[in-house]
């Protein structure tokens, strides 16, 4: 008798598909210290990583770098003693709320009338043409315009980052309830489940994998518009500071700014994917994608 | 309603073709009808009427400002894109292929993706100085990102029996890039360059914004600090123009480049 499951199976395996490139042996052929390094990989890149931090710190110790570039001794002890101060601490809390509600606005705007454009077709055909009418606009260039208006205040703020923010996610959110497998709502639909539990414990569930690659793409947006929009318009924030200090050749405060910027984005990012991965069991959250 | 909405098959569409073009119509000339309308409202010249922008823009037109900006802007835009293109697409085979530097390079890529690399923006214009070098730079490091991951990510999904194919008919390595890799790659690579695009209209935008005294951006905040929203928001329709244009070049293009999957929706 025919194993039906095999013949179901002939595609590759997730597995298979990922060592296409890379050629991995059985394992009763690995052996030796470089070869397991390599297959863990993260060990290699910590190595490399490492070497190119030692290398830098090396450069600055004999004096090579240049007078605007710090040794990672000078950065981490600059970060240091700008959080405890307050300079670095209260600038990035006022950035991490600008950035929140800006964030929380767009993609919460975004999630949810992508998921009703998703469902509801009249919607889509209202909303869509004006999302890709919108779509190609660079966000940030309307922030002078919107200055004008709002003026160079924290409201203008919130409105470029969460304009930012909407696109990837509504995109995704869209696309991902879009493409959910028909035979999902068949069975659904078999065992007379309503609209709202269809929507709920179908649709939704099956969309969540791609709607949370836009909220990660809209989670790095927003921290790029916070950076751009404190920049021009110089409101204090991390953004600010980066800039003034670069204005000032303030190069330790500038390059602490500037890590606790990126440790913050490294941060959100990590939680964001994190709480994904336990709301959909263990999907992996693409950060690359459309939007 | 919903599971019929939801998978459409062509024969029971729940809105038909024309109706949704009609619709889609309708919502975008509402959109105008209420900005229209709300100016007229307002009355300032804080809100100006869509006739205005449009004529400003046509007016900026003829006049060669936008073009003199535009080649400016798209020049570092462009270059910056194209270094990424060239090094994100070397990167991501190179990646794919070689198991050292899959691990020595990509799980340094991951970690650094989220971070904004924009606020590395002040360190460049100190190494590259405050010319078009800096901006294309910056350009060039944030829309590389994207691209590498796409043409990793097409070059690992590449059938493997196709590779063994090529090596037992006695493919070299430029041969296999050539005649596998980077056709099996790219519809990959297309889609990479596809994200990528909109990011680096952002991103050069960006700095001209910050300080600059030529550019779209230097446009949109001179017209700005000079209380001209319709100048300003001109160059944003300008550059909206421009990115649409460019996003159907791409979706041409890749029709064109990738015959075999056509039909395929983007």
């Amino acid at each position: 008798m025919i194993d039906e499951s095999r013949v179901a199976n002939e595609q590759p395996t997730v597995g298979e598909w990922a060592s296409a490139g890379t050629q991995v042996l059985p394992p009763e052929q690995r052996h030796g210290v470089l070869e397991r390094m390599v297959t863990a990989r993260w060990p290699v890149a910590l190595v490399v990583a490492g070497c190119l931090v030692g290398a830098w710190q090396l450069m600055g110790a004999l004096g090579r770098l240049p007078v605007y570039v710090l040794s990672p001794a000078e950065v981490v002890s600059a970060v240091w003693s700008y959080l405890t101060d307050g300079t670095l601490s209260e600038a990035a809390v006022v950035s991490l709320r600008r950035l929140a509600v800006g964030f929380a606005i767009g993609a919460g705007l975004g999630v949810t009338l992508g998921l009703l454009a998703g469902v509801v077709p009249l919607f889509h055909a209202v909303i869509d043409p004006l999302v890709s009418f919108t779509f190609p606009l660079p966000k940030i260039a309307l922030f002078p315009p919107i200055a004008l208006w709002l003026g160079f205040s924290d409201r203008a703020i919130w409105l470029v980052i969460a304009l930012a923010c909407f696109y990837p996610s509504f995109i995704n959110a869209v696309a991902g309830t879009r493409g959910i497998d028909r035979h999902h709502l068949w069975v659904a639909g078999n065992l007379t489940a309503g609209h709202w539990r269809t929507f709920w414990q179908v649709v939704f569930p099956a969309a969540l994998p791609r709607l949370l690659v836009g909220v990660r793409i809209s989670l790095a947006l927003s921290f790029v518009m916070v950076f751009a929009t404190e920049a021009i318009s110089s409101r204090p924030g991390l953004g600010s500071v980066i800039v003034e200090s670069y204005q000032f050749l303030r190069y330790d405060r500038m390059y602490a700014a500037i890590a606790v910027l990126a440790v913050l984005g490294l941060i959100a990012d990590r939680l964001l994917v994190w709480i994904a991965r336990s709301g959909t069991r263990g999907h992996d959250i693409a950060a690359v994608g459309r939007g | 309603m919903l599971v019929g909405s939801l998978a459409p098959s062509s024969s029971k569409e729940w809105v038909p073709a024309l109706g949704r073009l009609a619709l889609g119509a309708l919502s975008v000339t509402a959109a105008f009808v209420a900005w229209e309308l709300a100016s007229r409202a307002s009355g300032s010249p804080l809100m100006p009427s869509i006739g205005s922008i449009v004529g400003r823009l046509a007016d900026d037109v003829d006049s060669g400002l936008i073009w003199f900006h535009a080649r400016i802007t798209l020049g570092r835009g462009l270059t910056g894109f194209a270094l990424a293109t060239v090094a994100g697409i070397t990167l991501g085979v190179l990646m794919a292929r070689n198991r050292w530097i899959d691990a020595a390079i990509e799980p340094l890529l991951a970690a650094t993706y989220p971070i904004p690399k924009l606020a590395l923006y002040p360190v460049f214009l100190f190494t590259f100085g405050i010319g078009p070098a800096s901006k294309i730079a910056i350009v060039a490091l944030e829309c590389l990102y994207p691209i590498a991951y796409n043409t990793y990510q097409g070059v690992r999904s590449i059938d493997r029996q196709l590779v063994h194919v090529a090596e037992n008919a006695g493919a070299g390595r430029l041969r296999k890039f050539r005649d596998v890799f980077l056709p099996g790659a790219l519809p990959s690579i297309l889609a990479g360059i596809r994200t990528a695009m909109p990011i680096m209209l952002v991103l050069i935008v960006v700095t001209e914004l910050l300080g600059e005294s030529r550019g779209l951006g230097f446009l949109i905040r001179f017209a700005g600090s000079n209380f001209e929203p319709d100048g300003a928001l001109a160059v944003v329709l300008f550059l909206g123009i421009i990115g649409f244009i460019f996003d159907r070049l791409i979706v041409v293009a890749t029709r064109l480049l990738v015959f075999w999957e056509r039909g395929v929706r983007l």
